[in-house]
């Protein structure tokens, strides 16, 4: 103890001093009078007509370079900086892909070659025109930085330049969801002269020598509508209207996507008028602004879901390792009010599939999917000897889901379904890292948990349910299944894909380890004077189109 | 008193160090993988992603290795680069601290500028109504929740009164100041920029009040506390009786007395604010520290958590140090051996 006390009166006196230190009191009092500020409209000042002002949660936003984001915040932003070679063809069929920056696609009778010629009227915001070397240089880099995302390159071989505005990409196997990978955000197509004069590189050691991250995330080298002008993280990101653009000017000079990561708060500024957009307001609070004639509520279908996993592994859990139990839970749960704590802005796909992905309309869902039947249940409980009842540990994250509504409460209400055919899912909560490390590494023998698309592919869902990601957690594996998934992955002819899936979908529902709990819908909600905003899996909204009256 | 500033200082720099090896310890033995939190499904299965992903971040290196070069990098300023916002640690620290740093002062001042005042009064009225207000306010203070209080004061002085700017440093379409300071309302008064230093000024009033509220509420019942204790002792007594006028009393001899506790609380407060800000910077989209720890420890981000750790750990300590340096400016009998 370094500070002691002296003997004394404690009386002494130095009233200057006191004085003195009164004073940053005083400047303080004079500091807390001051106005608040007034209304904020005030304060906001003159908002241009043609400018959004968004609130989006950028929480998780780690770059904004497509070579390796890998976060839907991110994607937004790269989706309205860069192009790509094909689009979905519409925001209601996001399974079909047409040309955009291509003209015209041919493949090859095996599947393995896609010849792209492209446009020739294309300039990236740079000035620079579009080439057939800048779509070798961003499939290349995307495959050698070795990012996140990279993976998704993983079926290129080769990329060949056949002429300055034609270019051919060599799969290593047959792959029909090629253009699917090619649509999504991480596939942009970069301003190769611009990216390597900032240290970039697609060379086979670019996940080392590649330097052009930190500028790419203050600034973009697409040919999108708009240009990245500055990312400050936590804070803001801006976009000005790049005057290149092909297809003309967009209509907004300039979108400034505020990080508000607080749903309540984003309703209030919504409502207050402070901003155009607000993304992700949950259920309850969008329920709440209904009838409200100041804002509009855009309805988009996610294609995120939330779905229960059971162990195959009897090591872990004996009775769900049988597939009667398996069949027997997917028939005790009582879809109709899992989706009614979305305030029914949910649907539900079979398995983790979810519906509008390639090959799954809401009519083939509602043929495929189990349905609510507890005394099926029952029967089903009692063939596997296990009529008397039996208990397991139901592991979830705690926290949001990508749903709008938390595992928590998901997870009580299958508790509570389970309870009255007489299974204990005892729940075990815990941090959702920590959760789905656990799952990872396959040590858990039933869990609630997510997906949300890595592009807008049919083989991104089949190949995790049944080749890899989850179906080795839960130890899963059906080597007539495995097959048939690696058949409709290469299978080129779109009618033969729909039935393959349709047949792997059905298996799934009879003997599979997943529950399909809810598929969410987005609710964007937006000012009156914004038209023109439509909703889009994978990147919320392309921002062309949108204008503010 | 230099002799004690620099042990203090020798001291702190153990206490530091000694901190880091303890977060060090705690975040890598936590069971959730930094895989897990930064690469997707698909990725974290490809394993030449993975060992590209643990070679970016030196997560392939012995435990005592990574720990070393964290202590290395210390001594020049490098934290090295967040594996959540791609950049040096440092200029994140640079970014994010002073957004903190400016709301935590203002919060410190309201406390200060209400809960003084309400104390003294509270014990020199004791048992009177305003003693039984600042007791309300006190209680009130300590006990309601920051992310409640944080969501109704929006909802009341922003949507509904229109008296507060929404959330956030600025309001929209406002550039920031250029950065020299990284206070908002000071970097905009350096660079002339009123329409800024208006905004930064209105957007920095409810998120304070609402931080400083806890604080508020101990400054009130620790002052009327030590108050009510200096108030009965002998000396009181000697200065009334010889005529002093009751202000000089009181603001001279008794407060004077009273307020070691006081910036007892106020020191540890402050530590307190600069990592516990979370609830208040998430609610009023506040780009702070609370907030970039906060996305740090979900995603395991080792370089970002040791740098705030480093950081606010050497604040805390800074602030205790100044905090006893106080004593011996308010207190005359204590000396520093």
């Amino acid at each position: 103890m370094f500070v002691r006390r002296s003997h004394g009166d404690g009386v002494s006196r130095r009233p200057r001093s006191i004085s003195m230190r009164l004073i940053p009191v005083l400047i303080c009092l004079v500091f807390a009078c001051l106005p608040a500020g007034g209304p904020a409209g005030a304060l906001a000042g003159p908002v241009g007509g043609q400018s959004l002002i968004m609130a989006d949660d950028q929480s998780d936003v780690k770059t904004l370079d497509p070579d390796r984001e890998f976060e839907f915040a991110a994607a937004f932003v790269d989706l309205n900086a860069y192009d790509t070679l094909v689009v979905p063809k519409s925001a209601q069929d996001f399974s079909s892909f047409v040309p955009f920056l291509a003209k015209d696609i041919k493949i090859s009778r095996d599947g393995r070659e896609y010849t792209f010629t492209l446009r020739d009227d294309v300039k990236f915001a740079s000035g620079n025109p579009l080439t057939a070397e800048d779509v070798k240089f961003s499939l290349l880099r995307l495959k050698n930085i070795k990012g996140n995302p990279g993976w998704m390159a993983d079926p290129l071989n080769d990329v060949q330049v056949i002429s300055p505005h034609t270019v051919k990409t060599i799969l290593k196997d047959p792959f029909a969801d090629w253009l699917a990978v090619l649509a999504g955000p991480n596939a942009a197509i970069m301003d190769s002269r611009l990216v390597r004069e900032h240290g970039g590189t697609d060379s086979a050691t670019a996940d080392k020598d590649d330097k052009a991250e930190e500028w790419l995330n203050q600034h973009s080298a697409g040919s999108g509508p708009f240009i990245l002008t500055g990312w400050q993280k936590n804070e803001v990101i801006t976009l000005e209207r790049n005057p290149n653009y092909f297809l003309g000017p967009a209509r907004l000079a300039k979108v400034e996507i505020r990080d508000v990561t607080s749903p309540a708060t984003q309703k209030l500024q919504i409502e207050k008028g402070d901003i155009d957009v607000a993304v992700n307001l949950t259920p309850d609070l969008v329920a709440g602004l209904k009838g409200n004639p100041n804002v509009k509520i855009i309805t988009g279908q996610s294609l995120d879901n939330m779905y229960m996993g059971l162990t195959t592994n009897p090591a872990l859990d004996p009775n769900l390792a049988r597939k009667e139990v398996r069949r027997a839970i997917r028939y005790a749960i009582d879809y109709d009010g899992v989706l009614a704590l979305t305030n029914n802005q949910a649907v539900r796909g079979p398995a983790v599939y979810s519906i509008g992905i390639f090959g799954l309309t809401p009519a083939d869902a509602d043929r495929l999917n189990p349905k609510y039947n507890p005394a099926k249940a029952k029967e089903l409980l009692a063939q596997a000897g296990v009529g008397g009842g039996f208990s397991f540990k139901l592991a979830y994250g705690t926290g949001p889901s990508p749903v709008g509504i938390t595992y928590e409460s998901v997870a009580q209400k299958v508790q509570a379904d389970l309870k009255k055919v007489g299974i204990s899912a005892q729940l075990a909560p815990a941090e959702f890292l920590t959760m789905l490390t656990t799952y990872r590494a396959r040590k858990s023998a039933a869990v609630i948990s997510y997906n949300q698309p890595d592009y807008l592919g049919s083989s991104d869902w089949l190949g995790q349910m049944i080749l890899n990601t989850w179906a080795p957690r839960l130890y899963f594996d059906d080597p007539a299944l495995k097959d048939m998934t690696n058949k409709a992955n290469a299978e080129v002819n779109q009618e033969k894909r729909i039935s393959m899936i349709h047949q792997i979908l059905a298996r799934l529902v009879d003997d599979g380890p997943y529950v399909m709990l809810v598929q969410g819908k987005i609710q964007v909600v937006t000012r009156p004077a914004i038209q023109g905003y439509v909703y889009m899996p994978l990147g919320t909204a392309r921002l062309f189109g949108v204008t503010k009256q | 008193m230099g002799v004690y500033v620099a042990r203090r200082l020798l001291l702190a720099a153990v206490a530091v160090v000694g901190l880091t090896v303890i977060t060090f310890v705690i975040s890598h033995a936590a069971p959730a993988d930094p895989i897990v939190a930064n690469l997707g499904q698909q990725a974290s299965q490809r394993p030449e992603i993975v060992a590209a992903f643990r070679a970016k971040w030196g997560l392939d290196r012995p435990l005592h290795q990574q720990y070393l070069t964290f202590l290395r990098g210390v001594l020049i300023g490098d934290f090295g680069i967040s594996i959540n916002t791609r950049r040096p640690v440092a200029r994140d620290l640079g970014q994010f601290l002073p957004a903190t740093i400016e709301l935590s002062i203002v919060a410190i001042v309201f406390a200060i500028a209400v809960g003084l005042p309400l104390g003294v009064l509270s014990a020199l009225y004791r048992d009177g109504p305003i003693d039984h207000l600042a007791r309300l306010v006190s209680l009130v203070g300590v006990s309601i929740p920051i992310f409640w209080l944080a969501t109704v004061s929006l909802v009341i002085f922003y949507a509904t009164l229109g008296l507060a700017p929404g959330p956030g440093r600025l309001g929209p379409q406002i550039s920031a100041p250029p950065g020299v300071t990284g206070f908002y309302v000071l970097d905009s008064l350096l660079a002339g920029d009123g329409r800024a230093f208006t905004s930064a000024l209105a957007h920095l009033v409810l998120p304070a009040l609402v931080l400083s509220s806890s604080i508020m509420g101990l400054v009130t019942r620790v002052t009327r506390s030590s108050m009510l204790e200096v108030l009965s002792q002998d000396f009181m007594r000697t200065a009334r009786a010889k005529g002093l006028a009751a202000s000089t009393v009181v603001v001279r001899h008794a407060l004077r007395n009273a307020l070691i506790p006081t910036v007892t609380i106020l020191g540890l407060a402050f530590g307190g604010l600069l990592s516990g800000a979370v609830m208040t910077e998430t609610i009023f989209a506040w780009p702070g520290l609370g907030r970039y720890a906060f996305e740090a420890a979900v995603s395991n981000d080792f370089p970002s958590i040791m740098g705030v750790t480093f950081v606010i750990a050497l604040m805390y300590v800074l602030a205790n140090l100044a905090v006893d340096l106080l004593y011996g400016v308010l207190d005359p009998q204590i000396h520093y051996a």
